[in-house]
Parts: structure tokens; sequence; C-alpha cells
């Protein structure tokens, strides 16, 4: 359809962006009677045609190997060939750049309806009471302007909207929600479990965005365990699915898919009057114009937008006068150790599928402690095991060990439901080190600028992931089993960062428009018609995995939004 | 079953690589080119007939040569046992071949590496490496494994090793990806269920585990 519509239409609210953010946006506010015109850098989602759940890998020639056996030279699908549709490491005509001083940096990146929540592990952890002053525990870092009990009400909105399996537990590191039942524990999580008790470790069921009774017309969990396959009943939360398309339903939302952001537009008062896009279908430039704009592209893609929109009122970049914006970026401390439990060969086989993902998981537990353990902040232990679907790889060790012949069958019949793996997810303290700017050579295929990254490590995160090798090869030795050394990982074995994608913090809150972006309502500080409702306004970036903070912080910033363009205000 | 009709345990077949062996061996006396030309039409003679024991199935980026050799590879990497067929009946070489047939690098690494199965065999043997018998068949595939651990001195050997590595890690994935190895390996999974349990003789086994662990 041509452009019918008149020059001066402004639309009430603009979100840029279709993931945890901007979904939720999207959702609370079309409840709220507020209409919504959304931008998508990818194209709309259609989860019959592309979720691959229940497949087998021989319903493919290529085996899940990918065509020309892509998987094996390392160029298939990020997460295999069955992942769902998201995005990935590199895009084609879309670089960014790392910075002489960085070893690594990794940005995974969707360009799709639901942005990475269609893939990701949906495990879903409420901030701690003290994840919000962490500069009042140790000195590091910064406070958040907001406490627990200011997010709280919205965690449990969060929650009982998007369905989240859980137990009340009364651990402080890690807060009791509004939970659906949890599944119970598979047998090798037993085992894990008496070990994990062992070294004083709470060891308790998994909180995951998934629903075990059917909530808002979505079916309780079937337990094929495909989660990341993309779930076409969808019984797991993903923001295309769960969201979006209620939030289209309502008649206020207009999503604009394959619209790639170049730059925000301001007024002569400095305020936001507009954005300015790509049209990827015909490569035209569009504009269009607002009232409110909401940005939700993600931590790095929103600061790599406010810092291209350079106007007379805002010469550093929109939303910019402090400099924060792109700083203090920060990913999640990965590391990951697996071995083969010879107590587990021979366990009777069963169908562990299960709700995807664990059933349990080990909270922080060294809160009281920090000194003693000589690294500040804590990591939580994510546990994998169990029969999973054979596919491309699964066995690979396997002949490895046994040569040829009759033996790799042996062998793998022993080795399947045999491993078991431990991942730590480990608070990093934001430094100055690490942060993105825009690259003044280089611009990607819309001729828009890139981000460069910077990125460091620091010691306090490298004596964490050291507790982290020690705790999990203690685990792995209390079953029994034989620690096997982790793979692709820098000499101190830390994950390389971005690799965990939990990028956050490069439009940090504050109380002081001086050091921060943003207010505790993810409201720009200047102009203030301007929002940031990704994990760019996180001051710091806790064991918890950033997303239901995200839905959160931005289902407390749409409320906030709503009753300021109700009174006017904006 | 799958195409290895000169390689697999199966009684009928064997008396048909006797046969070929036989020949090859008469012909070997009776001259080097005619040995090539008679053992290049018996090979195509029998490649025909895997096509049709495979479905119809025609190698796409292999010759018939190679189609057989890969073969009877795979049928010496995963071979039929009680728990289950063998990686030909997984289709593994039909796998291999439509791979080889997208990717250039990898056709050529699937050439340059069966050539030199051959070339190897020949040098111990005097034959092509499906003319071998079975017993000269796994002594150069033990050859490469002692090679990849480190335990052979043969640099020779080594060099096959990386094109071993290829075929063993496609072949295995093939079967382990296929109906036969998924039920070889026991998966029960995949399913519709209305809740999840973990079955109690499960939960029996790893308690007296743990038990035994002292956990």
């Amino acid at each position: 359809m041509p452009s019918v519509q008149p020059r001066t239409q402004v639309h009430d609210v603009l979100v840029i962006g279709s993931g945890a953010g901007g979904a939720t946006v999207a959702h609370v506010l079309t409840g709220l009677g507020i209409h919504v015109t959304l931008l998508e850098a990818g194209p709309m989602l259609d989860p019959l045609a592309e979720f691959k759940e229940h497949r087998w890998p021989y319903d493919y020639d290529h085996r899940g190997a990918e065509e020309g056996g892509r998987r094996y030279f390392g160029d298939g699908k990020p997460f295999g060939f069955f992942t769902t549709t998201s995005g990935g490491w590199e895009l084609d005509g879309e670089p960014y750049t790392v910075a002489d001083d960085t070893e690594d940096f990794w940005w995974f990146r969707s360009r799709i309806v639901g942005g990475r929540t269609n893939h990701y592990g949906r495990i879903s952890l409420r901030f701690s009471d003290y994840d919000f002053k962490p500069r009042d525990r140790d000195g590091l870092g910064w406070n958040w302007p907001i406490d627990y009990e200011d997010i709280a009400p919205y965690y449990d909105k969060a929650e009982t909207f998007i369905g989240v399996v859980g137990s009340q537990e009364g651990i402080r590191s890690a807060p009791d929600g509004i939970f659906h039942d949890p599944p119970p524990p598979k047998a090798h999580e037993l085992l894990i479990e008496r070990a994990s008790r062992r070294m004083g470790i709470p060891c308790i069921p998994n909180r995951r965005a998934v629903i075990t009774r059917s909530i808002n017309g979505r079916p309780a969990c079937h337990y094929c365990g495909q989660c990341g396959r993309g779930c076409v009943s969808g019984a797991n939360y993903s923001a295309s699915q769960t969201q979006i398309f209620p939030a289209l339903e309502t008649g206020r939302l207009e999503v604009i898919d394959l619209a790639m952001a170049r730059a925000i537009t301001t007024d002569e008062s400095g305020k936001v009057d507009g954005v300015v896009y790509v049209d990827k279908r015909t490569g035209q430039e569009r504009r269009v114009r607002c009232r409110v704009l909401v940005l939700a592209a993600s931590a790095c893609e929103s600061a790599r937008l406010l810092l291209n929109s350079k106007t007379a009122e805002h010469s550093d970049g929109v939303a910019n006068s402090s400099g924060v914006v792109g700083r203090y970026l920060m990913d999640t401390v990965g590391f990951d150790i697996g071995g083969t439990v010879p107590a587990l060969e021979g366990l009777p086989r069963y169908n562990s599928d299960g709700a995807g993902g664990a059933h349990l998981y080990m909270p922080w537990w060294g809160w009281e402690r920090q000194e003693a353990l000589g690294f500040p902040r804590g990591y939580h232990i994510e546990i994998g095991g169990g029969y999973g679907m054979p596919g491309v790889g699964s066995f690979a060790g396997s002949a490895r060990r046994a040569g040829y012949g009759t033996a790799i069958k042996e062998q793998a019949r022993r080795d399947y439901g045999a491993r078991v793996s431990f991942a730590g997810r480990g608070e990093m303290i934001p430094n100055e080190g690490s942060f993105c700017e825009i690259d003044p050579d280089v611009v990607d295929r819309h001729g828009i600028p890139v981000l460069r990254f910077h990125f460091q490590w620091s010691d306090h995160e490298r004596r964490q992931a050291r507790h982290m090798r020690e705790t999990f090869r203690e685990l792995i030795t209390l079953m029994g089993g034989e620690p096997q050394s982790p793979g692709r990982r820098d000499a101190s074995g830390i994950s390389i960062g971005g690799s965990i994608i939990h990028e956050v913090g490069t439009a940090r809150m504050g109380n002081d428009p001086g050091t921060s972006a943003l207010n505790g309502f993810c409201q720009a500080h200047d102009p203030r018609n301007l929002f940031v409702c990704d994990a760019a306004s996180f001051v710091s970036n806790p064991d918890k995995n950033p997303t239901l903070t995200i839905n959160a912080l931005a289902w407390r910033a749409s409320e906030y939004l709503a009753e300021a363009m109700r009174s006017g205000e904006l | 079953m799958g195409p290895d009709i000169v390689m697999t345990a199966g009684e009928n077949r064997i008396p048909r690589r006797e046969v070929l062996r036989q020949l090859a061996l008469a012909l070997t006396a009776a001259g080097a080119g005619a040995f090539n030309v008679e053992a290049a039409r018996v090979v195509h003679a029998l490649a025909g007939e895997a096509r049709a024991q495979a479905g119809g199935y025609s190698p796409v980026a292999l010759d018939a040569h190679q189609f057989l050799t890969v073969a009877r590879l795979a049928e010496l990497i995963v071979p039929a046992d009680e728990g289950g067929g063998s990686a030909v009946d997984a289709g593994a070489p039909e796998f291999i071949d439509l791979l080889c047939s997208q990717n250039s690098d990898l056709l050529r690494t699937y050439a340059d590496g069966l050539a030199w199965l051959d070339a190897a065999t020949r040098r111990a043997h005097d034959r092509t490496f499906v003319e071998a018998s079975d017993a000269q068949q796994r002594e150069l595939l033990d050859g490469l494994v002692a090679a990849e651990r480190g335990e052979s001195g043969s640099t020779d050997l080594r060099a096959g090793v990386g094109f071993f590595n290829w075929i063993r890690m496609m072949t295995v994935d093939a079967y382990y990806t296929s109906p036969i190895g998924i039920a070889d390996v026991g998966f029960r999974g995949n399913r519709t269920l209305g809740a999840y349990q973990t079955p109690r003789e499960a939960i029996e086994f790893v308690t007296r585990r743990a038990d035994g662990l002292g956990l």
C-alpha cells in the first residue's frame, strides 16, 4: 500500500524493538487503551511455518548438519539447526567492530518480531534486594535509584502474565515469586542435588518462563523439552506469541516490520519528535513522527541509535549530555564444565525431556561471606544432563574414544545420559574499559555507523570464574565423575565478552542527570519524552538472567508513561 | 537394506565379495591393465546393484567406486549388532554423498581421502580398499586409530587420520540421527505429555548410586 499517511500524523507512542522490553510496553500500553506503533528491524514471525518443534533429525536429508554440512565447518545456525528463528552472531551487511584494546567481543543480534525471546533459555530470576544496592555492599560499581520494593509489584505482574514455574524457598539471593507448579526433578538431577547439598549449596526447582497450567488461552506445557525450537502452542514465554500477537488483536498496535531505525529526530526545544528509519523492503528512508518514543532495540542497539542521533540540542547524541551512553557495558561471567559420571551409566532409559531446560538450579549461596570467598558478588549454577534427542555431534566424543566398530555403539550406549554439565552465570562489576561507541570508519549496508566494542574482564570476574571451576570440579568429583576441561575459553577460563548474550548497562538509570542517562522509570533525564525499556537501563548486572527484570522495568515504565500521557505531562 | 552389497555380514553377500577378490587376484596375475578394466567393470556392476538395493539411490557427488568405498567404511565404523542395524542401514553413504554434492570442500576431502585410502591399501596389499579382505581393511583402520592416538610411528598413516575423522564423524552422525540409531541409544522423548514424571525405577536407581557414593 502506498504511503497514504498525512505527513502530519503523529503517533502516540512509537516503540523500537519487539523483544522482552518492547513487547511488554506494547502489551501494557495497548491494554491501557493507548495506541502503539512499533518498528522492528526484522520480519514478522510465523510460528507455524518456522518452528521446528517435534521434528526429527531424519526429517531432513542433512539431519541437522545443514546444507553442505555447514555445521561441520563452524558455519551453522547458532545453537543448532533446530533452534527457532532468532538472529545470529554475524548478520549480513551489518557488521560491528572490536577495538584493538579488546581481545574479543561477540554481539548476538535478532532481527525478528519477538527478538531474542524466541530462542532464549527462559530462566526467570528476580534480582535480590541487595542487588539494587551493590555499592553499599562492597563499594564497587553503583547503586540503582530504585529498590526491590519498587520493582516487586512488577515482578508479580510480569510473572503472573508470562507464567513462570518455581517454588517458594525463602532464599534471600533468589526472592520467591508468583509461580506455576514446577515439574519434578529429573533422575540425574537427583544425583546432582545430593552432591550439591553435600557441599552446602542449595539446589531448588528451576524458575523458567513456562506454564504448567493454562492461562490467557495458552495451553499448559506438553513436556517435549523443545522450548528453544519455539513452542507452536505458546506454552513458554516469547515476546512475539505472548505479547505482540495478543496486542495486535486489540487493534491498538501497528507493527512496521523490516524497519531499521537510523536516527532519532528532535524539535527546536530538544524534545523527540520522530524517528528516521530504513524500509528494508525498498531501501528507502522514511520518517515517522511521535509524541513519545520508547527504545527497546537491545542495550547496545539502543545505545547505537542514541549515539547516532546528534542534533543541535543534543550534540553528543540524544539523552547523552552525561556522556554515559555506551559506557559501563556488562555481560554475565560465564564458565562451564561438563563431565561423564559413571554412576549414571545403566540408568533405566526414560523420557527426560520435561519442561525444557533443567528442572533444578542452584541459586547463589555465599552472599554473607563474600570477603572470605575472595571475590565480590555471586553466581548461580545452571545444570545440564539427561537423555536429549540425539543430533549431529551427540556421539562424536564416544566415537573418538572407541575408535571404530561395535565399540562405538557400546561406548555411545554407556555415555548416553551419563554426562552432566554445570554453567556458572555470575555478576560482572561495571568498569571503565568496557563500553561501546560509534566506529568513525565503518557503516552498515544502510549507511548507518556501526558500534565498536571495548571489553575487559577484571580480576573480580577472573577470581569468580576460578571459584566456579573449583566448585564444578568438586561437584563432578563427588558424583564419581571425571571433570572435562572447558572448551573455547580465554586463558582465565572466562567466557568471551558478549557470548552469554546478557549485555546490559549502556544507558544506565540514576538520580543524577550528570552520571546517568535515565531516571528510575527508564525515562531520559533529557528529553523527557524518551524512554529506554531494554537492558540499557541496568546499573549493575546481577547473576540473575536479565529478561524478567527487563519485563518488570518495562511494565513499570509503561504504567508511568501512560499516567504521564493522561495527565498531560507527556 | 543399504547399498553395501559387497561387504555386509549378510551371508548371501559374502560369496560375492569372494568372487570379486578371486576375480581381482586372477586379473592381477593377468596383468595390470587388464586388471583395472575388469575390476572397474565388476565394481560398476556392483554399484548398479547397490543403487537398486538402496531404493534407487544414485550417488550425485561421489562416483560409484567412491560410494562403494564410503559404504564399506560406514559398515566398518558402525556395524550392525544386536542393538541395531549398521550406519549403511541408517543411510550414512547417502548422507555423505548429499552433503558432498552441496560442498566442494567436503567433496575434495572425500575424494582425496578415498584416493589416499586406496593408495595405502594398494601399497600394503596390491588392491583397492573395497577389494581387500575384511582382515586387511580392519588392519588399515586399526593403524589409523593407533596413529590418531599417537600410538603409531607411521607418518604414512597419520596422513589418513584427518579423512578417517571426517568419515567417522559423519557416519556416526548419520547413524544416531536415524530412527535405528535413536532407538539404539534408547531415546524415549519428543512426545506430547499431559504431565511429566520421572519413573520410580529411575529414581530408585539414582538413589542407590548416590548412597553408594556416600552422598
